[in-house]
């Protein structure tokens, strides 16, 4: 049971996180609850699908394909919140301030909250292939009921769902005014760190080897493989032996996702709103 | 549709010249772990090269190959292989491990 039980959270942590985020950036949007449910949904299908064919992806691309795989993924949910962010930035205090047209805009809103909902899928995909397969094996090893190993997944799931509710509750006691910039950096945070970690995977398959050397090596100081290493990985990206590529990737897409943000926001019309409604 | 089948035919190519240059200077190595144990505790690579290791898990139970300070971690289902690529460092003895085993399904990379 308590072997599970790890197994499930350890892999929660990541996604249990990012769910936390996503509501704390919906808060407001109506039908976000039916998004991010079916982002989950989604997502835990995907799981059993690649852990059912985990062999194939692993041995596809001479070998390489669950780096590929990984990579592609990854790569896929940074343009999803990159594009998130970009859009809320046109549109988010309208949203915000509940000033929501019919329509178009309500249209607009739910591309963007599929773009959420497929990050949300996402990292309940890469982690959940995971759970599956390692439950498989402790369920074929014998030695644990599975009554016992669906409790402990269970009680695992409640503890990860647990760490969701706690990063949302705490996003939602900064107030109003500022949750928007708050969730905005998040967001790019997030997307940078899966940039970079999307990197990775590229050069482990060989795909690239420019920069590959090792920019520093803080693991004596805090282990990315740590409990607080593991959600400084998953909140800002942190790395504790990155390569010099993985950094300039990461300062890239922060960089360019921040310059996008702000080049794209319509300061005077946003000014117009307030007037109009204070 | 096109545009796919573009992006595609370039991701392939991409593949095909890496494996291609791969093939020609890295060095294949060979792993198993059965009862959950490795075959060698001590795997020496070549120190400076590209290492092609083959992992076989012969186990019904599926394995999760790590070595942290190589950044390494991948899946490897029960009865199956996977390739790794290491770039070996200069120098050192590198711990590899079964994540979910890591205290008694271990061994060493011994870069000379």
């Amino acid at each position: 049971m308590i072997a599970a039980l790890i197994i499930v959270f350890r892999e929660m942590i990541e996604a249990g996180l990012i769910v936390g985020i996503v509501m704390a950036v919906t808060r407001g949007v109506p039908g976000r609850g039916r998004w991010i449910v079916g982002g989950l949904c989604g997502g835990l299908a995907g799981a059993v699908l690649i852990a059912a064919f985990t062999d194939v992806i692993s041995n596809a691309l001479s070998g390489m394909g669950q780096e590929v795989f990984n990579a592609a993924v990854l790569g896929f949910a940074v343009i999803m919140l990159a594009w998130h962010n970009i859009w809320m930035a046109r549109h988010g205090r309208d949203m915000a301030q509940e000033l929501k047209g019919v329509g178009e805009e309500v249209r607009d809103g739910h591309r963007s909250l599929l773009a959420l909902a497929v990050v949300v899928g996402v990292a309940v995909l890469r982690e959940g292939a995971e759970v599956v397969l390692f439950l498989y094996g402790v369920m074929i090893q014998g030695g644990e009921t599975v009554t016992s190993m669906v409790i402990g997944s269970l009680a695992g799931v409640a503890l990860g769902g647990g760490v969701s509710t706690l990063t949302y509750l705490g996003l939602a006691k900064i107030p109003p005014r500022l949750l928007f910039s708050v969730t905005t950096g998040l967001i790019t945070f997030l997307a940078a760190g899966m940039a970079a970690q999307s990197t990775l995977f590229l050069e482990h398959a060989g795909l690239v080897s420019v920069l590959d050397a090792q920019a520093w090596d803080t693991s004596a100081i805090l282990s990315d493989t740590s409990l607080t290493g593991r959600v400084l990985h998953t909140l800002i990206g942190y790395n504790d032996g990155p390569t010099i590529l993985q950094v300039c990737v990461y300062l890239v897409v922060l960089g360019g996702i921040f310059t996008l943000t702000r080049l794209l926001r319509p300061a005077p019309r946003a000014a117009q709103l307030k007037a109009a409604t204070a | 549709m096109m545009k796919i089948n573009l992006f595609s035919a370039v991701i392939l190519a991409a593949i095909g010249t890496v494996s291609a240059a791969q093939a020609e200077d890295a060095v294949a190595l060979s792993l198993s772990v059965k009862n959950h144990v490795f075959s060698s505790t001590e795997v020496k690579l070549p120190a400076g090269k590209i290492v092609l290791l083959t992992v076989s898990n012969e186990d019904p139970t599926s394995i999760e190959f790590e070595s942290k300070p190589l950044k390494i971690e991948k899946v490897i289902a029960g009865h199956s292989s996977a390739v790794i690529r290491i770039k070996v460092p200069a120098s050192g003895k590198i711990l590899f491990v079964d994540e979910p085993r890591e205290d008694k399904t271990l061994g060493y990379f011994i870069v000379e």
